[in-house]
């Protein structure tokens, strides 16, 4: 007759058992208890018998139509919002968008050109914006007499 | 789910059947009646189609509107100040309970069912997202906001205490699916 307590050890390890979760010297050790213990086997069927009928275990089927036709009828209704909008998809649109309005005003920066802002005479900009007139310009938008001349860092 | 995530309510629909029986008995488990069971799994499926498009695995689906649906109901029963995920003191709802009236209906069905509503919240849960809902330990974790280890400690516990509840169970032909 086997010792209870080993019975006990055992007992304790048939649930990950089933599950094939025992590291594999234990799941050796455990197998070849079970196969000198009827009574340890017997725990195990059983165990094995409440999984299995769980897993077929269902609520009636009227209850089930019921519930898949609210949550159909919930998104059908006229409560419900308008399809989802994708929203990384219009954040992309409107990044390209502002890309595309900035390029075309500074213009790409390969080109001379990308200095063209900056080679816009300080008086126009003041017409312009009043604003624009106090405040000191970086040196990008230095007007510049000379496109050959360096823009150098301003001074202060 | 490539129609569904762009709007496609039919799709969506479709998911709802393929999805919607197992996660419906993962939140029958949760609840404690009938009407509540319905309200918080119409109201996971339409909070799911409202924000499919933030899904970024497809195949997290089934995990996605369990989690969706454990979140419901943890924030009803802060509303309704009771602790998280109680254990349910009243009897199965007969709807719940698959109605006992039939006349082949097993004593060891109703046993069963008995002994699943007496567990713990959190082993009932476990159990429920893995022998019903079929996740793996992994994404019981997710769902329930506990590690991986945690579920399947929570899941042989569950056993353990069922088998204790019910040592002599065996599997009959009449447990199953009705007719």
């Amino acid at each position: 007759m086997r010792p209870r307590r080993e019975c006990e050890l055992i007992e304790d390890r048939l649930p990950p058992l089933l599950e094939n979760d025992l590291p594999a010297g234990e799941m050796i050790l455990v197998r070849a208890h079970l196969e000198d213990c009827p009574e340890c086997a017997g725990a195990l069927e059983n165990l094995r018998a409440i999984s299995d009928a769980i897993v077929k275990l269902r609520p009636s089927d009227g209850f089930t139509a019921q519930a898949l036709e609210r949550a159909k009828h919930a998104i059908r209704g006229p409560t419900a919002l308008r399809p989802p909008v994708p929203v990384r998809s219009v954040l992309t649109v409107a990044a390209a968008a502002f890309l595309c309005i900035t390029l075309f005003v500074i213009g790409p920066p390969s080109l001379p050109g990308w200095t063209a802002l900056a080679s816009v005479p300080r008086e126009l900009l003041t017409d312009l914006s009043p604003i624009a007139a106090r405040v000191p310009l970086p040196s990008l938008f230095r007007p510049v007499t000379n496109p050959a001349e360096p823009i150098a860092p301003e001074h202060r | 789910m490539k129609r569904a995530r762009g709007g496609d309510r039919s799709a969506f629909e479709r998911l709802i059947d393929r999805h919607g029986p197992d996660l419906l008995r993962y939140v029958t488990r949760l609840t404690h009646d009938t009407e509540s069971a319905l309200d918080v799994f119409q109201d996971s499926f339409f909070r799911a189609f409202r924000s499919l498009t933030s899904l970024r695995e497809p195949g997290m689906f089934r995990t996605w509107v369990a989690s969706i649906a454990t979140n419901i109901v943890r924030k009803r029963l802060r509303q309704a100040k009771n602790e998280l995920l109680p254990l349910r003191e009243e009897p199965p709802d007969t709807a719940l309970a698959d109605v006992s009236v039939q006349a082949h209906e097993s004593a060891g069905k109703d046993l069963l069912r008995a002994s699943i509503e007496e567990l713990p919240a959190r082993q009932r849960a476990v159990l429920s997202l893995r022998l019903e809902v079929g996740l793996p330990f992994q994404k019981i974790g997710d769902v329930l906001g506990i590690s991986e280890e945690n579920a399947r400690s929570h899941h042989y516990q569950a056993l353990k205490n069922l088998r204790r509840r019910m040592p002599q169970f065996v599997e009959r032909d009449d447990i199953g699916d009705r007719t």
